[in-house]
């Protein structure tokens, strides 16, 4: 223990020597006069907005040329270089960011620890956001979230327990989207910290992976599992890799894939190793050396052909434009050819039933500008090939910072924190989320890509995982359609091939099966064929698939 | 000094005034509270900003300083995070020349002291500061941080401990 007087001379000795940079008054004063504007802007702003959104709901049909059935589409911004995007979130971005198969589902706070952690789900088709229920749980920050097929969980955070005292929280709770319900989940066992810890939904548990507590922060290694159905947390042994943060972490579909990184005593240093968790038995398998360089923060993202590591920050502090899969049933690595796409920051990557989509940031600090840069990779042909990037942030009052792709079935979602800058500094609590939706559309028969998402490798075909279960046969007459590329969430493939089967005959109408309710479908454009995609759903459960008429 | 607006007072003579008065030490006060002590600047500037909004709501003048102080808290807790993901942009930024700023920011982060404080749980650095480095009693500590006086006694007590020992284990 040091004196108060020790403490008292130290710290003055530290920052005594601090000045505030030159310019600071006036920054200040501009920056305050601009926002006195944009006040006066959002007040009379109202009245417009009101009388906007009495336009913006009246709805126009789209595809109306016979046979097709009018689609209501919901008026929105308008798409740019294909990308549609994405309006503000309600609330500032948070920690929790999860694709239920339905919705995106995001934290309404990410840092503060005065505010409850509300949640708010996005709706592609919509394009709306709407308000969770309010959480249960106390306010914090940066608490973990998982998808499990049913319910978002919410799980730690830093904040004031029921005793008044701060520090790391070990509760939790879950939502079922749909109905809205919250329910409280057992907490983690004593003196477990989900600070700096990443979380994986297994099918059956909550897997979290916690190494350093945070830069310069203390912390070792620890392995906890949650298991919804029981309500019940397990340790599992460490992996005795090093103790370090920005590593890749991605669930396999059999085991935890763990590899590269920084130590938390120096973010210049790059980790070359890794290792793979079965969390069955409880034994880590030290991955194979890979054949690219020492790396942190890399795109990652679980494929059939293993996991895909793309990008990253290199041994020198640069940024990387190489990767390579990592095939966790040989324990082996396979370099990836050289792509289209250039050195960016923070890059992300997603599976998206064909090729794995890869986008990253370019950014210009000074300028406070932020461009894309987007590429997919073929697994079948090992080919790269490029798609319109997303449409960059050109002005200077927003700092844009990626922070999720996702695959929906049927579009790339781009999700991305927007941060106002005012006389240059970032005003992190008014942050929101925003971004983009992008439909592939298929080079050769220009009609839209299929919505499979193959298993990863190993996987079982647990009826809470996304898994891609085939076709239904068709035959191509006028009267009798198929579905095919048949994809289902929360239910086994014979439910949802049953569901699929049943739109025969309808011609893009809407229909039940079982308790399956399926909307009409929407038309796609198509090369000389109709197709009318369905979106089936029962609960959480939901049967994705194209019918052709 | 009025600080009350809309009277016909000079606001850029009152920002000018508050400024030289305590920005300085507010920003030395945010260097220890971050875990990026570059980020001072922006959590400094940024509750300028917001205490001169809100001037003509501010009732008692001599409560603009707790008012800057408390704003300063609030942002350095909202900051932590997005400095750890803002650092991956900020690395890929080759920077040849510092400004005595940034070698005065670059000094204060190899501090010992600043180290051993970014390993204390939130509360008990901010707890720790403020008494000590603020010079602030329990009741101004425990207003500024949103708590009771007792957590800010149990805070302040367990901090010093940790923070001897976090100093010797850099030593």
């Amino acid at each position: 223990m040091i004196t108060e007087n020790e403490a008292r001379h130290l710290m003055h000795e530290a920052v005594d020597g601090l000045d505030p940079t030159p310019g600071s008054l006036g920054a200040i004063r501009t920056s305050a006069r601009r926002r006195s504007r944009q006040r006066r802007w959002v007040i009379s702003g109202v009245a417009v907005a009101t009388a906007a959104a009495a336009v913006a709901a009246v709805v126009t049909f789209a595809g109306t040329t016979s046979p097709r059935r009018p689609s209501l589409r919901v008026l929105g911004p308008p798409a740019v270089n294909g990308w549609t995007p994405i309006v503000a979130s309600p609330g500032p971005a948070g920690s929790v960011k999860v694709w239920t198969g339905h919705e995106f589902v995001a934290a309404g706070t990410c840092c503060s620890t005065d505010v409850a952690h509300d949640l708010h789900a996005y709706n592609p088709d919509t394009r709306r956001w709407r308000d969770l229920p309010p959480t249960p749980l106390s306010a914090r920050g940066s608490p973990l979230g998982v998808w499990t097929g049913k319910v978002v969980i919410v799980a730690g955070g830093d904040g004031t327990d029921a005793s008044g005292v701060y520090g790391q929280l070990r509760d939790g709770a879950a939502v079922n989207p749909v109905t809205g319900q919250w329910h409280r989940i057992a907490p983690a066992p004593d003196g477990f910290s989900f600070q700096s810890a990443s979380a994986v939904w297994t099918g059956k548990e909550m897997l979290i992976w916690r190494s350093a507590e945070g830069l310069s922060a203390g912390g070792d290694e620890r392995v906890m599992a949650y298991n919804p159905g029981a309500d019940t947390w397990r340790e599992l042994p460490p992996s005795g890799l090093s103790v370090r943060l920005g590593a890749a972490v991605v669930w396999t579909g059999r085991g935890l894939f763990v590899w590269g990184g920084w130590t938390r005593e120096s973010q210049a240093s790059r980790l070359p190793d890794g290792a793979l968790l079965d969390p069955q038995t409880g034994t880590w398998t030290p991955v194979a050396p890979a054949p690219i360089a020492n790396r942190a923060t890399p795109a990652a993202a679980i494929t059939p052909g293993g996991v895909f590591v793309w990008g990253g920050d290199g041994p020198n502090g640069e940024q990387l434009a190489d990767g390579a899969t990592f095939d966790p049933a040989s324990n082996s690595w396979r370099t990836l050819p050289a792509g289209p796409m250039a050195p960016t920051n923070n890059p992300h990557a997603a599976w998206t039933g064909h090729e794995v989509f890869v986008a990253g940031q370019h950014v210009d600090v000074a300028a406070s500008v932020v461009s894309f840069s987007s590429a997919a990779f073929d697994l079948a042909t090992s080919t790269w090939h490029a798609v319109p990037a997303p449409p960059g942030e050109g002005d200077a009052q927003t700092v844009h910072m990626l922070e999720f792709v996702g695959w929906t079935g049927t579009d790339v979602l781009l999700v991305q924190t927007s941060t106002p800058v005012v006389g240059g500094v970032t005003n992190v609590s008014d942050d929101r989320l925003d971004g983009f939706t992008w439909t592939p559309v298929d080079s050769n028969t220009g009609r839209r890509s299929s919505t499979t998402e193959a298993k990863p490798p190993g996987a079982t075909n647990s009826d809470q995982a996304r898994q891609s279960c085939g076709a239904v046969p068709f035959t191509a007459t006028a009267s009798s359609q198929g579905a095919f590329n048949v994809t289902a969430t929360g239910t086994d493939c014979t439910t949802a091939l049953s569901v699929a089967g049943a739109s025969k005959g309808r011609n893009g109408g809407a229909y039940t099966f079982a308790d399956f309710s399926c909307p009409q479908g929407s038309p796609s454009s198509t090369t000389g064929m109709a197709f009318w995609s369905y979106r089936c759903t029962s609960g959480p459960a939901q049967v994705l698939f194209d019918e052709q008429g | 000094m009025t600080l009350v607006g809309g009277t016909g007072v000079d606001t850029d003579t009152e920002l000018a005034d508050l400024y030289h008065r305590h920005y300085r030490d507010l920003l030395r006060l945010a260097a220890l509270l971050l875990d990026d002590p570059s980020a001072c600047e922006d959590v400094a500037q940024e509750a300028f900003i917001r205490v001169l909004g809100r001037l003509d709501r501010i009732r008692e003048p001599e409560l603009t300083l707790a008012y800057l102080r408390q704003t300063v808290v609030n942002l350095s807790r909202s900051t932590l995070r997005r400095r750890l993901v803002a650092m991956r942009h900020d690395r890929s930024q080759p920077r040849e020349h510092q400004s005595p700023e940034e070698a005065g920011h670059a000094a204060v982060q190899r501090a010992a002291i600043v180290l051993a404080l970014q390993k204390l749980p939130r509360r008990q650095r901010e707890a720790v500061v403020l008494r000590f480095y603020g010079d602030l009693t329990e009741a101004q500590t425990a207003e500024a941080m949103g708590v009771s006086v007792g957590s800010v006694k149990s805070s302040t007590s367990r901090g010093l401990t940790a923070l001897g020992s976090h100093l010797e284990a850099l030593r």
